[in-house]
C-alpha cells in the first residue's frame, strides 16, 4: 500500500520523530542520611512608634540575638516598616512562605510565634489530605492480589 | 584595585544548613560562583567543579557497585546518573536552598553588548580560541555550584569529608531500581544468562488461568530453569505473562541487592588496610 509519508521518509530526509528518553531523578528523604532544615529565612517588620509593636521591639533587643545563634541555618532579616503592624514571616526551601502579625503580643507569646514559624515545614496545613500515608517505599508484605492466592477448600 | 567581597549572610545560613565548615569562607564563596560571573575578583568554581564531579562519580559508582554487583554496566551508569547526574544535582541544589546564593551570569557576552553593558575580559584558556558564549541556566549554575562544593570539601577538610558529604546528601535519596534497567527481550536475554551461569535452559510454563474466552482473561506465567523457579509474571494474554514472568526473572538477578559492605574508600590507615576484607566481585553479564 502506498503512503505519502513512508515516501517522504524514504525519499526525503525527515527524522522519524524520536521518543524521547526519560531521566531519572532521585527523589529526596530528608533526614535518612543528613537533615536539611526546612525553614530558610526570617522576616521581621516592625514600627519604631507604634504601640502595637512594643512586645516587638522587646523581642528584638533582648531575644533575637541568642535565637539567630542557635539556629546559623537560618537567614533572619530585621526590617523597620513604619505605620505598620508587627509582622513575622518564615520562608522555607520549598519556596512557600508563612507570615504571622504579632501586633500587641508581648515578647514571650512572640518567641512561641517566632518557634512555630521555624519548626514548621513550609508546606500548606491541609485537614483534608488525600493520602495518609506518604511513602517511597511499597508496603512490606506486598499488595494483595487474587493471582497469588489459593482458592478457599473446606 | 581589588574589591573587597562581602560574604552574603544567605551563605553562612547555607553553610549551616549543610554542615559545612570550611577553614575559609572565602572558598565556599568561590565554589558558588560560576565562571561567567563577571562582577567579581575571585578565581571561579570551574576547577573544584571537575573535582567534585569526579569524586561524585567515583563514590557513586563504588557505592552502587558494592551494593548492586549483578547490575549490568549501562544499568549501572543509568543509576550513577540518576543519583548524581545534572539534572538530579539541580533538583538537590534547589531543595537545600542553592538558588539563593549561586553567582552566576543570566546574558551571554551577545546580550550584554547589545545592552551596552561591558564585557568580561576573559583569561586566556591555553590552546583553545575564544567560544562563542553560550547561555548560562540557573540549573546548569546550581549543579555546578553543589559539584564545586563536594570539590572544595574534598581540598579543605579531606576525600572522608566529601564521601560523607556525599553518602549523606546524594547517596541517602531514594531511586527506583527498576526504572533503571529497561528490558526489550526477557526471553531471549534470560536464556543467554542461563546459559551463561551454566544452568539449565529457562522453559516458561503456565500456572494458572482464569477467563480465557471472556473479556478479562488472567494468566499467570512461571518462568523454570529445571525446578526452580526464576520469576513469575501475571497478563491478561500468555504471551503478556510470559513477558513479565521473564522480566521479573531478569530484575530478580539484576537487583540483587547486598546489605553489608565496607566501602574501599574507607581504608585510610594502615590497621584498616591490615583488617580490610574486599566484597566479592560480581558477575556483570554483558546485555544482548
Amino acid at each position: 500500500m502506498y503512503n505519502v509519508i513512508d515516501h517522504l521518509f524514504l525519499f526525503c530526509q525527515i527524522q522519524k520523530p524520536m521518543s524521547r528518553k526519560k531521566t531519572i531523578i532521585s527523589l529526596a528523604k530528608n533526614g535518612v542520611g543528613a537533615f536539611v532544615f526546612p525553614c530558610r529565612k526570617l522576616e521581621f517588620t516592625y514600627c519604631e512608634r507604634s504601640g502595637s509593636s512594643r512586645g516587638m521591639i522587646e523581642y528584638l533587643t533582648t531575644r533575637l540575638i541568642p535565637f539567630a545563634k542557635k539556629n546559623p541555618q537560618i537567614e533572619i532579616v530585621v526590617t523597620p516598616r513604619p505605620s505598620k503592624h508587627p509582622f513575622v514571616r518564615g520562608l522555607y526551601l520549598n519556596g512557600r512562605e508563612k507570615g504571622i502579625s504579632v501586633r500587641n503580643k508581648t515578647s514571650g507569646e512572640i518567641m512561641e510565634t517566632v518557634n512555630l514559624i521555624r519548626d514548621n515545614t513550609g508546606f500548606k496545613n491541609n485537614k483534608r489530605f488525600k493520602k495518609p500515608v506518604i511513602s517511597t517505599t511499597p508496603s512490606v508484605r506486598g499488595i494483595w492480589s487474587p493471582f497469588n492466592t489459593q482458592p478457599h477448600k473446606i | 584595585m581589588s574589591l573587597i567581597t562581602k560574604i552574603p549572610t544567605t551563605l553562612y545560613s547555607l553553610a549551616a544548613r549543610l554542615n559545612l565548615n570550611f577553614t575559609n569562607q572565602t572558598l565556599l564563596l568561590q565554589a558558588v560562583t560560576h565562571k561567567n560571573f563577571h562582577e567579581n575578583d575571585l578565581s571561579t568554581n570551574e576547577g573544584l567543579q571537575v573535582l567534585g564531579n569526579h569524586a561524585l562519580g567515583l563514590y557513586v559508582t563504588e557505592y552502587l557497585h558494592l551494593k548492586y554487583p549483578l547490575l549490568p554496566l549501562p544499568c549501572l551508569q543509568q543509576a550513577v546518573t540518576a543519583y548524581c547526574g545534572h539534572l538530579t544535582l539541580t533538583v538537590v541544589g534547589q531543595e537545600v536552598g542553592l538558588q539563593y546564593v549561586v553567582r552566576w551570569n543570566n546574558f551571554t557576552d551577545e546580550e550584554l553588548f547589545l545592552q551596552g553593558k561591558e564585557i568580561p575580559k576573559k583569561t586566556k584558556s591555553v590552546g583553545k580560541s575564544r567560544e562563542p558564549a553560550q547561555r548560562i541556566t540557573q540549573g546548569t549554575a546550581i549543579s555546578h555550584a553543589l559539584k564545586a562544593i563536594v570539590g572544595a570539601l574534598y581540598i579543605d577538610k579531606g576525600p572522608q569529608s566529601a564521601r560523607q558529604f556525599i553518602h549523606d546528601h546524594i547517596l541517602s535519596r531514594d531511586v527506583n531500581m527498576q526504572n533503571v534497567i529497561e528490558i526489550k527481550e526477557p526471553k531471549r536475554e534470560l536464556s543467554a544468562l542461563m546459559k551463561r551461569l551454566s544452568r539449565p535452559s529457562p522453559i516458561s510454563r503456565l500456572k494458572s488461568e482464569t477467563g480465557r474466552l471472556s473479556y478479562a482473561p488472567a494468566f499467570v506465567v512461571g518462568v523454570y530453569s529445571g525446578t526452580e523457579q526464576l520469576g513469575e509474571g501475571f497478563g491478561s494474554s500468555i504471551k503478556m505473562a510470559e513477558f513479565r514472568a521473564g522480566r521479573n526473572a531478569l530484575l530478580h538477578y539484576y537487583l540483587k541487592e547486598v546489605k553489608d559492605f565496607t566501602l574501599p574508600s574507607i581504608i585510610d590507615s594502615q590497621e584498616k588496610q591490615t583488617t580490610y576484607i574486599p566484597t566479592k566481585i560480581g558477575d556483570t553479564p554483558p546485555r544482548l
